[in-house]
């Protein structure tokens, strides 16, 4: 049996069908998991981003115009939650020191339990860290999600330009790190 | 400066000529080759960082929890019925300050009766993450235990406790829980929490 589309499964959600929603969140889960992983660099962040793009998802697919595909409208809610909940934790970091890390060591119920898989997060994360929010973003949709550059454009709501702009800031840096390592 | 052009055609900022003298230059230049080398290798090695096994159930339980969220959004109480239960509440609240006439009391009970009628009276049921009341409410075992919230809906006291930390908690079960009590069950936690002195 051929794999419903999303589109498919959308319209069957907003018809009533749970089995539809259930489709959608299991098959796009793991991208918006991985995406809030890779800006925020630790499980809980991530774990909050992604329960709430899935609620938002089960809320708001009826506003979802099928314009563009459903996975570029889920990276758009996630992108913009991963990187608002970075500024906040910035800012936080910022006015309160003594609170600044906690979450670094809030590391027991980690889904990735493996020590050299920890320590490759670990090490992701400081490259990851030493850029700015935006490059960040650009970079991890790019390099990681894989996403060409009028995705990334519509997810960000910015230009081609400034986003190859972007990334180039952003290989730079990040290959700078890994040769000065 | 060949650094930057590598980095230039990686990001596609080259035009197309640009990109064709780059791929000629490729071919014949061992040291830009080099170079592009390194710099790709290095961008591969960022990308298997993220190369990492992680626990599947995690994402398995994700659709109940997200469901157990939503919970609270379909359960709508009108404005009217929410000050109404808020100015009961006070009412209450007054009357047993006065019959008891316990001064030591009074803030006890008024960190409570704050707490539930600002729960009752936020339309959209959104709790504060900050709300430092909060946390000493919502630790009490007394009040935990009428409101029927299991291990489960609290899985995280102790590192909460501990913590001071509100991150883990599930507000919205709780929630849930308070704004379905009626009158006389959240008179009966708060007079049993009293009477138990737990803080």
């Amino acid at each position: 049996m051929t794999e419903k589309s999303d589109f498919e499964l959308v319209e069957e959600f907003l018809d009533g069908s749970e089995i539809a929603f259930n489709t959608i969140a299991a098959r796009h889960r793991n991208n918006i998991y991985w995406h809030a992983r890779r800006m925020l660099g630790n499980h809980f962040d991530a774990d909050e981003i992604t329960q709430q793009v899935l609620v938002v998802l089960y809320e708001k697919l009826n506003t979802f115009n099928f314009n563009s595909a459903l996975s570029t409208w889920i990276y758009s809610i996630t992108a913009k939650r991963a990187i608002n909940q970075l500024r906040k934790r910035k800012v936080r970091e910022v006015l309160n020191f003594d609170d600044a890390h906690n979450w670094k060591l809030s590391v027991s119920d980690d889904i990735v339990r493996n020590y050299e898989d920890k320590e490759k997060l670990k090490k992701l994360n400081y490259v990851l860290d030493k850029l700015p929010f935006k490059q960040r973003q650009i970079f991890v949709l790019r390099h990681f999600d894989e996403l060409n550059y009028d995705e990334i454009a519509e997810i960000t709501n910015r230009s081609v330009g400034s986003i190859k702009a972007n990334y180039f800031h952003a290989i730079k840096k990040v290959t700078e790190l890994m040769e000065n390592e | 400066m060949s650094r930057d052009r590598i980095l230039q055609y990686l990001s596609d900022l080259l035009s197309e000529s640009e990109k064709e003298k780059f791929l000629d230059d490729l071919n014949s230049d061992q040291t830009l080759k080099e170079e592009y080398q390194k710099i790709v290798l290095n961008l591969d090695k960022v990308k298997q960082l993220n190369d990492v096994e992680a626990d599947e159930r995690y994402f398995a339980s994700l659709i109940p929890k997200i469901k157990e969220r939503k919970q609270p959004k379909t359960f709508k109480i009108p404005a009217y019925a929410l000050t109404s239960i808020a100015v009961v509440l006070i009412g209450f609240f007054v009357t047993f300050d006065i019959l008891e006439n316990g001064k030591g009391k009074t803030s006890l009970i008024a960190g409570y009766e704050n707490v539930i009628i600002d729960l009752a009276s936020d339309p959209n049921y959104n709790l504060s993450e900050e709300f430092t009341d909060f946390d000493i409410f919502a630790s009490n075992e007394v009040l935990l235990d009428k409101l029927d919230l299991n291990e489960n809906d609290v899985d995280i006291l102790p590192e909460f406790q501990s913590n001071n930390s509100t991150e883990y908690f599930d507000y919205n079960q709780l929630e849930y829980q308070i704004i379905n009590m009626n009158q006389s069950e959240v008179n009966s936690i708060i007079k049993e929490m009293d009477e138990n002195k737990i803080l």
